[in-house]
């Protein structure tokens, strides 16, 4: 695997199996996923509800260990707890609730900056909370932050490390338009720093205007892949078909 | 490179903790008035149950009385509570609230995280036993040398340790079945009725010493005693070893009880769900 690239999945594939008094029931939630992100690009990963991305996203983070197929991570396997990969991987989910209420920004972030043994903790996160553009209100206990304020925080932690993949389920959920265009502004800062950026939506707006390349997936395959113009049409046609069996 | 030692895992992950529990408890600032009272007032009902129990102190090796043996039992099951449940009920709130995740994602591995995420607590319930018992020693005027007083401290934390291991696999059950987690609740009890915490272990059947004998707690609080009244250091060395052998095997349990929740719960995908 190319030094370029930060994250290459080839033929992933993963079952939910729950086992249960009834007997054993299972749900393919990914099938046969090839999809690479270079250094420096951001790919769109484009969905309807349950469509995978959350599944996707989790085995790239080495959160689930995928049924089959592989996903590398920075050269890495994620899936292997020892691997080299903690720390070089951004995660940022909407309505994250990890953070502690009773603490500020700041200190929250200091928990995590501690648990990554970054050098200089303090600079580190404020030059993470200048990123996520929080630093006005870093001492403000959490408790009191908006949904917006909270998703930038998710966003700082991510970027503690200064990682070179991010890793971003509807990151951007919760928050206004103004805001939306800075924190797309500051995921665009990473991607031209030369990270690697998988961001999953079913935001068809979002994703035509913030990334390179768009993947689509319907239940659990990616059935179109390229720049939005290429999968545009697709996209619409699958989410106006969702619509439509929903009604 | 981007890897930390097993050692330097365990202590990133311990100080973090401990500063986030300082600044939490920090938050609340009736807490320590209200654990002060709490704790008042459990001395001041031991003090009680002291002047009821009228037992030869000399033959069940309590000490210089019944109240300072209470005590010390008391002091050391605050340890052992403390232990036993921090973790597992760490592990459920962070399933819940989405915290495993996130640690997950940091170079502290998810062991590491996990043993550390009760940092404060378990330093406060340490500090708290030391004063516990140092206070009922002057108040009673029970000289402890120097030397056996700083024994007594070790002791309680390599109890600690052992305690610790055991909530680990208790925190390991939470992990896989998130509900169930009977061990803590039978352990607890044993201790409570079998330990020797509150009732001296010589005053149970005979039957029941050699079990009881093996709880945790019971070499424990056997080694602590012998070291704070005075006894041979024969006396304090002996249940020590048992305290050992005990963690050896309970350590072990801990770290293979560990080893499978974590992979079961990748495997699955659970680590956020609860």
């Amino acid at each position: 695997m190319s030094n370029d690239i930060a994250l290459q999945l080839d033929d992933l594939s993963h079952t939910y199996v729950r086992t249960t008094l009834r007997g054993r029931r299972s749900v393919e939630a990914l099938r046969g996923i090839s999809l690479r992100v270079r250094r420096g690009e951001l790919v769109g990963l484009l969905g309807p509800n349950g469509s995978g991305k959350s599944t996707l996203l989790r085995c790239c983070a080495g959160l689930l260990r995928p049924s089959g197929g592989t996903a590398r991570a920075l050269g890495e396997d994620p899936s292997v707890p020892a691997s080299g990969l903690r720390g070089q991987i951004g995660w940022v989910v909407r309505d994250d609730r990890s953070f502690n209420l009773r603490l500020s920004g700041r200190q929250n972030l200091m928990l995590y900056a501690l648990l990554e043994h970054v050098d200089d903790p303090k600079g580190r996160i404020e030059s993470a909370l200048g990123s996520a553009r929080l630093l006005d209100v870093a001492d403000r206990p959490y408790r009191f932050y908006s949904s917006g304020m909270k998703q930038r925080l998710c966003f700082a932690r991510a970027l503690l490390t200064d990682p070179p993949l991010l890793l971003m389920d509807e990151a951007s959920s919760g928050l206004d338009p103004g805001l939306r265009d800075r924190f797309h502004e500051a995921v665009r800062e990473r991607v031209d720093a030369g990270a690697g950026v998988l961001f999953a939506s079913h935001d068809l707006e979002e994703l035509a205007t913030l990334c390179d390349r768009v993947a689509l997936l319907v239940d659990g395959r990616i059935v179109r892949e390229g720049a939005w113009d290429d999968v545009a049409d697709e996209a619409r046609r699958t989410f106006a078909e969702r619509a439509e069996a929903t009604r | 490179m981007n890897r930390l030692s097993p050692l330097r895992a365990l202590v990133g992950s311990f100080r973090a903790f401990l500063y986030v529990g300082a600044l939490e408890f920090a938050s609340y600032p009736m807490q320590i008035v209200d654990r002060l009272l709490s704790l008042g007032t459990v001395v001041v009902l031991l003090g009680f149950a002291g002047t009821l129990v009228d037992v030869d102190t000399t033959e069940h090796a309590l000490g210089p009385s019944y109240f300072v043996f209470a005590v010390t039992g008391f002091a050391m099951l605050q340890v052992f509570t403390s232990t036993m449940t921090l973790f597992r009920t760490r592990v459920r709130h962070f399933q819940l609230h989405g915290v495993l995740e996130a640690g997950a994602m940091t170079r502290t591995p998810v062991w590491a995280f996990l043993c550390g995420a009760p940092a404060f607590d378990l330093t406060w319930s340490l500090v708290q036993g030391a004063a516990l018992v140092g206070g009922v020693h002057l108040v009673t005027g029970t000289a402890v040398e120097p030397v056996r007083a700083m024994a007594a401290f070790g002791i309680a934390i390599l109890a600690g340790a052992v305690f610790a291991a055991l909530g680990l696999v208790a925190a390991a059950g939470v992990l896989v079945f998130k509900q169930g987690e009977p061990l803590t609740r039978a352990v607890t009890i044993a201790t409570l009725l079998f330990g020797g915490t509150f009732v001296p272990r010589s005053a149970l059947p005979a039957w029941l010493d050699v079990p009881g004998g093996w709880l945790p707690i019971a070499p424990a609080l056997d080694a602590m005693r012998a070291a704070l009244y005075g006894a041979p250091w024969s006396d304090v060395t002996e249940p020590l070893i048992r305290l050992a052998i005990v963690g050896g095997v309970v350590v072990v349990l801990a770290v293979l009880a560990i080893r499978v929740a974590i992979r079961a719960v990748l495997r699955e995908g659970s680590l956020g769900h609860y």
